[in-house]
């Protein structure tokens, strides 16, 4: 029985008035009695509680001190006695109590009172009741908000599956939650809680989910539960003591991706239907993110492949030359290894290297594969391949930052490449190392007006127009290379 | 001491008031409430609780205004102030991060991880 206030009235007002009044329950006084006693009549205030809590009605007591007891039940929503409303007063010479033949006077107002009591219990309850829902649906409203923010970051990652299953753990008081992806081993994870002691996790996850699986029940509303695994030969087989689990498919656009669940030994619960809506909301939202994320891997590789078509029709353009895109790939790879060039620029390298040349595309094959001296018009023509190259990557986003690489290869380390004219540092460092690679292959590999030279040739002319044509640093670097390993340098050439 | 500390809400939605007061109880301290950042001033200056739990848009003096005032007395009797806001944005950190013994917290929020904020601060300051 919980304080109502009224308790701090009532005693303010026996201090004033000679009927005092006490709310007492099984325990005792609720609230604290600091009232006078000098007649000594509270000693009997046990005793009459106890006796109106067993008649459950009105009762009046006279006793041997002239004192006069009175009692009344108090009653809770669910019509038992919770409490008793005590009254006393004590008969002295000064102190005479109004003749009272019936109490009439006095039941009514102790029933008044008592009334209020109960009314401002009901009150309490159905409140605390409410604002446990609303504490309930705010902690709900806190895991969905991380979810939507989360998701919006379209960040899924198995961190992110790990926290959120943690959070859904957490929040609504389970042993164990899951989520289990087939195809995406990245995103299968179960938490448990600490009490939990099965001991091959993945391994009794996978036999829960291939028992709904094999259930009859048909799954078209994408949920399974459970509420006791005794009531269910096949699962009561799969553990000892008896669980209750709910499985959430993993769905969007008619797309199966997996399954989430929650699952708990406590068996003095059910699986609840908000509980059940959670689960389904945030499988949903799961859903989404990795369709999403499929989509952007997709076109990632749809644009990739697009540029694998513009390599091919270089190559397939130049016969004498096929290979040779390949081959400054291979080089230039080698080299930003060895200058320890983090994943994303040796991404845009690989790029620029590949397209290098793309600009040939446009010259006609009588220049490409003149078997002799090109005039100076037809030289003019093939200086142009950069600054082409460079036009057709433009309209292409995913690789705007190979452009520069692409434009500026032919430049020399003194400035006098084309077509910009820019000197040492100036020169983008990705087009400086392209050069180097170029160079290389250039001179070692067969063309239309000449054969190949060998290799030892190729790495002595390198060497020759370090600092005029190709960048010193790099060309030590390429000596380092080709000293350490020669062969990795011909790679790639017996295709 | 094991003393049971006391807990101010201030607040102006009812509802969160009462919320946190429960949750507060349940867990062993002192719930006090107010509605809005004046109330809240003068029980922190008369009654000294151990904690605040403030609401940042009120009326009659905010969050903010709260915070300003009552760092001060935090140096000799240092007590947690947990802000509630609907979105932490830069400028707001800023002055947070210049108050002692103060933290933010995004809306919704969860009222659990209030009261775990709560203890992990009672745990470190009490020695």
């Amino acid at each position: 029985m919980k304080s109502t206030g009224f308790e701090e009235i009532l005693s303010g007002f026996s201090k004033i008035s000679p009927l005092k009044f006490e709310i007492w329950n099984e325990k005792g006084v609720v609230g604290s009695c600091d009232l006078e006693d000098p007649y000594k009549v509270r000693q009997f205030l046990p005793g009459m509680a106890a006796r109106v809590y067993a008649a459950e009605d009105f009762l009046h007591e006279k006793n041997p001190k002239d004192s006069e007891l009175f009692g009344l039940p108090l009653f809770n929503e669910e019509d038992s006695v919770a409490g008793v409303l005590l009254a006393y007063f004590v008969n002295t010479r000064t102190n005479k109590r109004k003749t009272d033949p019936d109490l009439g006077n006095t039941k009514v107002i102790l029933a008044k009172i008592a009334g209020l009591i109960e009314e401002r219990w009901e009150m309490q309850n159905e409140s605390d009741t409410l604002i446990s829902e609303l504490d309930k649906s705010y902690e709900s409203l806190h895991l969905y908000s991380n979810v939507a923010t989360q998701i919006k970051t379209l960040n899924f990652s198995s961190q992110m599956i790990l926290h959120l299953l943690n959070e859904i753990k957490d929040n609504i008081r389970m042993d164990m939650v899951f989520s289990i992806m087939p195809d995406r081993p990245d995103y299968s994870e179960i938490v448990c809680s600490e009490e939990i002691k099965i001991k091959d996790e993945p391994g009794f996850v996978a036999s829960l989910i291939k028992a709904v699986e094999k259930s009859n029940k048909e799954l078209d509303e994408g949920y399974f539960i459970l509420n006791n695994s005794a009531d269910s030969k096949l699962f009561s087989k799969l553990n000892k003591d008896p669980f209750r689990f709910l499985a959430v498919k993993i769905i969007h656009n008619k797309n199966f991706f997996g399954w989430l669940g929650i699952f708990s030994l406590n068996m003095d619960d059910i699986i609840k239907r908000s509980e059940l809506r959670l689960l389904v909301s945030i499988a949903e939202q799961i859903g989404v993110v990795i369709a999403n994320t499929d989509l952007y891997h997709n076109l990632e590789e749809f644009g990739i492949n697009i540029v694998k078509s513009l390599i091919v029709t270089i190559e397939a353009k130049d016969v004498y030359t096929g290979g040779h895109s390949e081959r400054v790939h291979h080089i230039t790879m080698l080299m930003a290894k060895a200058l320890g060039i983090n994943e994303m620029d040796t991404k845009i390298l690989n790029w620029s290297a590949l397209l290098h040349d793309v600009g040939k595309i446009g010259i006609p094959e009588s220049i490409l594969n003149k078997p002799a001296r090109l005039d100076d018009k037809e030289y003019e023509t093939i200086k142009n391949h950069p600054v082409k190259g460079a036009e057709i990557i433009a309209p292409l986003e995913y690789l705007s930052e190979s452009i520069p690489g692409v434009l500026h290869h032919h430049e020399a380390y003194d400035g006098t490449g084309y077509p910009s004219r820019i000197k040492g540092e100036q020169i983008p460092l990705f087009s400086r190392i392209i050069s180097v690679a170029d160079t290389f292959d250039a001179i070692t590999s067969d063309r239309a007006y000449r054969k190949g030279a060998s290799f030892e040739k190729g790495h002595a002319i390198i060497n020759e127009v370090s600092g005029t044509q190709l960048d010193p640093d790099l060309v030590q670097i390429f000596n380092r290379i080709y000293k350490k390993s020669k062969n990795r340098l011909m790679q790639g050439r017996n295709i | 001491m094991d003393k049971k500390k006391t807990i101010l809400i201030i607040d102006d939605d009812v509802h969160i008031r009462r919320i946190l007061e429960i949750k507060i109880k349940h867990s062993g301290y002192n719930a006090l409430t107010a509605k809005n950042g004046k109330q809240g001033l003068e029980i922190i200056q008369n009654q000294q609780p151990d904690a605040v739990i403030s609401d940042l848009n009120m009326p009659r003096l905010d969050g903010k205004e709260l915070c300003l005032l009552t760092n001060p007395m935090k140096k000799d009797r240092p007590f947690l102030t947990i802000i509630i806001t609907a979105r932490i944005n830069p400028f707001e950190q800023k002055w947070i991060d210049e108050m002692q013994d103060t933290m933010f917290m995004e809306k919704p929020f969860s009222p659990s991880k209030i009261i775990d904020s709560l203890a992990k601060y009672f745990e470190n300051v009490t020695p």
